[in-house]
């Protein structure tokens, strides 16, 4: 991964980007280390500097944020279970990347199982048109409009676009995260603004 | 959508996503510079892009204090005004008379002269006694009901300072109440 993050560097900078990576990669393997022997401290340690882009992977997958704590919890219920079978700690990233996204892919189909059930349909009505309790703390009209139109999009374009707002990460660090070549991040994250535009036309003033 | 609205809109993307080398930077204002339409986009662009991201923060429980670059560093006259303003300052500072700080007045009586500059450091300190004006107001007494008190009376030199134990008498008063 730091090779991948090093592209995008100018050449002066390459040589201390990589030792810091080595030294971000070295520390993250000795924390999953001691989380996989049981220490609670490094447990909690890896959910303060995982949970936010698993999270935004959640929500990027879902397109819903009302789902996103209860799948964040299933996901770190699962990580714990399983962390023992992951055997190259380097891989943590990618490895909880997959578990985050599977959950939410189950979190998704389950919901849409349900929504045969009456309540769960309202419910889903209200949530969806602004009236829920979760869009109702959102507060501004314009902010849920255009929430709206981002969980509109596709997964394949939302993903991208949240991880980029929520963690400011570079397309190489996406890229490496999703398993996509940097100019396949790039040309999503385009269209997903275009998408966006359109979708947003005449509905928000700029 | 023209093949050259695409690119201009990938730039812009770029842009927004700070991943655009000098390049691109100036193709990107080339074109904001000839096509007002493009100029529009841009905002539109980025105004969507501040506000999609502060939503999706907040949304998620994150502070919406992340704002990213939104717009062009060329397209304000207010940064090169700015820019040009702490140069002017900079070479004012730069420029001023050295004058002797506020230091060497203070230890001008003791012969420490003082280094004329603002960056040289400051004289060593030495041991000094500075007479200080000590105000010989006797303090009021404290008559309270207590049967001790401490009193705190400065001396005749500064930094003396006298204790003075009182002990008196307690004593009280009362109403006589009788046929006179």
């Amino acid at each position: 991964m730091g090779r991948v993050f090093c592209q995008r560097r100018g050449p002066g900078r390459v040589y201390k980007h990589a030792m810091a990576v080595a030294i971000v990669d070295d520390s993250m393997r000795a924390l999953v280390t001691e989380a996989q022997q049981g220490s609670r401290s490094a447990a909690d340690q890896l959910v303060r500097e995982h949970d936010g882009w698993v999270r935004g992977v959640i929500y990027g997958v879902t397109g819903r944020f009302d789902q996103v704590d209860d799948v964040a919890q299933q996901v770190w219920a699962q990580v714990w279970e399983r962390l023992g079978s992951l055997k190259d700690p380097q891989r943590l990233k990618s490895w909880l990347y997959s578990v985050a996204r599977n959950a939410a892919i189950d979190a998704g189909q389950a919901r849409r199982r349900k929504q045969t059930a009456g309540l769960e349909r309202v419910a889903e009505v209200c949530e969806q048109h602004g009236d829920g309790p979760v869009t109702a703390a959102i507060g501004d009209e314009t902010q849920r409009e255009l929430l709206r139109a981002v969980a509109g999009l596709p997964a394949l374009y939302r993903e991208p676009f949240v991880l980029r707002h929520l963690e400011d990460w570079s397309y190489a660090e996406i890229g490496a995260l999703l398993g996509l070549p940097v100019e396949t991040v790039e040309t999503r994250l385009v269209r997903a603004r275009r998408l966006l535009r359109e979708a947003l036309k005449g509905k928000v003033e700029s | 959508m023209s093949d050259r609205d695409q690119d201009l809109e990938r730039l812009i993307s770029r842009y927004l996503d700070d991943e655009s080398d000098a390049r691109e930077r100036r193709a990107l204002r080339h074109a904001l510079r000839r096509e007002p339409r493009m100029e529009a986009l841009f905002e539109e662009a980025s105004a969507l892009d501040r506000e999609v991201g502060i939503a999706i923060r907040k949304a998620l429980g994150r502070s919406a204090g992340r704002c990213r670059r939104v717009l062009p560093p060329w397209n304000g006259l207010g940064r090169l005004v700015a820019v040009g303003l702490a140069a002017c300052l900079a070479l004012a500072f730069l420029a001023w008379p050295a004058r002797p700080p506020a230091t060497t007045a203070r230890y001008a009586g003791q012969g420490i002269s003082g280094p004329g500059s603002w960056f040289a450091p400051p004289p060593a300190m030495r041991d000094a006694y500075e007479a200080a004006p000590v105000s010989l107001d006797r303090p009021r007494l404290r008559l309270d009901r207590a049967d001790r008190n401490w009193i705190v009376v400065p001396g005749d030199r500064p930094g003396e300072y006298l204790v003075v134990e009182i002990k008196r008498v307690h004593s009280r008063s009362f109403v006589i109440q009788g046929d006179f």
